[in-house]
């Protein structure tokens, strides 16, 4: 320990707080909160995360049959978009009314920069939803059937890489009858390469 | 005994991993944005987790790291997030009359405004011992370095934060 380091019992050592009143202030310190639905959306992060991106899925030889056969689906999908109707609507399991619940964007952040082949699109919904139709839209375009939506979250990963630039990402909530009850949309860039590192963080 | 889901994980620490961060950036935004980015990580490397060491000092490392990569990147962020801690808005739990909450706040501020002015090492180990309440022990493991250094990095932290802190508070 230096002599600038040592606490000097019974008097205040010049130029510095006595160590016994930093250790109280240090004491005082509680744990801050983490804001509201944190641990959802985190959560819903992490499942994101956790199912990786098209490519990985399609290597995985456990999924190759699956893959075979939700290829015939995706044909009726793709048949179905040419003639200009709508995906079918989401079914939704149990939970709370959509007037209840928020659209909370996960990834990617609003305004921020991703490589143009690393694009996931997470959103959560908070508190889950009972009932009602959920629909993304990238670019204005619909692609609800090609998106994981659930009651508490919607999960999409372009086939292909998004063209270098600006995409608009809009999620809404619509009732049984089609209204919309709830929308929320924000601005991501794309850019080829890797992306930047703190984009949109400051 | 088995290991938790990954999500069990996220769900008994990631308040407390955030309070880390917190407590090693200063800013309460920047620690949200950490925490995640850690968990993430952390997510695609627990196949790989042994359990070997305790869960928490596991994440704590890989949080450290996303820390050190960020700063390494980019320096001008560093100064940013000095710039951010005095906007930053620390929020507790606790219930007291408005005059001593705010009275209260603020010094919370300036104390967290100094830690995160500390040298890296000093800042690390009165983080954990403070705001994580680790013990002498579990600091030393999630550190790496000897009880002895804990303690020496401690005591001149403190004496550090005095000086910061002299004529603040």
């Amino acid at each position: 320990m230096t002599d600038e380091t040592k606490n000097t019992r019974g008097r205040e050592p010049e130029g510095r707080l006595p160590d016994d009143r930093v250790e109280e202030l240090l004491t005082e310190l509680k744990a801050a909160d983490l804001p509201p639905f944190y641990t959802e959306r985190l959560k819903a992060r992490v499942r994101g995360a956790s199912r990786g991106g098209w490519r990985e899925k399609l290597r995985s030889p456990q999924l190759a049959w699956a893959v075979a056969g939700v290829s015939v689906v995706a044909l009726v999908l793709v048949v179905v978009g040419m003639s200009g109707d709508a995906p079918a609507p989401v079914p939704l399991v149990p939970g709370a009314a959509i007037a209840q619940a928020g659209i909370d964007p996960v990834t990617p952040a609003d305004n921020s920069v991703v490589g143009a082949g690393d694009v996931e699109i997470v959103a959560a919904i908070y508190p889950p939803i009972e009932s009602g139709i959920v629909r993304l839209y990238v670019d204005e375009t619909d692609v609800t059937g090609l998106a994981d939506v659930t009651d508490s979250y919607v999960m999409y990963s372009p086939h292909e890489d998004l063209s270098e630039g600006e995409h608009i990402i809009t999620i809404e909530i619509q009732d049984e009858s089609g209204r919309r009850l709830k929308d929320v949309s924000w601005l991501f860039y794309t850019m080829n390469g890797e992306a930047r590192d703190d984009a949109g963080t400051i | 005994m088995a290991r938790p889901e990954f999500e069990e994980l996220v769900e008994r620490y990631d308040k407390r991993l955030f309070n880390v961060m917190y407590g090693l950036t200063g800013n309460y935004h920047d620690a949200l944005d950490l925490t995640e980015e850690a968990f993430i990580r952390a997510m695609k490397a627990y196949p790989r987790f042994r359990g070997d060491s305790d869960p928490f000092t596991w994440l704590y490392r890989i949080a450290v790291n996303v820390l050190k990569k960020r700063h390494g990147k980019n320096a001008r962020r560093n100064e940013l997030w000095q710039r951010h801690v005095e906007s930053d808005p620390p929020r507790t739990t606790e219930t007291r009359t408005a005059q001593d909450s705010v009275l209260q706040e603020e010094r919370a501020r300036m104390v967290r405004r100094a830690i995160a002015q500390l040298p890296e090492a000093f800042r690390e180990v009165i983080t954990l011992r403070y705001i994580d309440e680790m013990s002498y022990e579990e600091i030393s493991a999630a550190a790496g370095c000897s009880i002895g250094t804990v303690k020496s990095r401690i005591s001149r932290g403190k004496a550090l934060l005095g000086e910061f802190l002299k004529g603040k508070v």
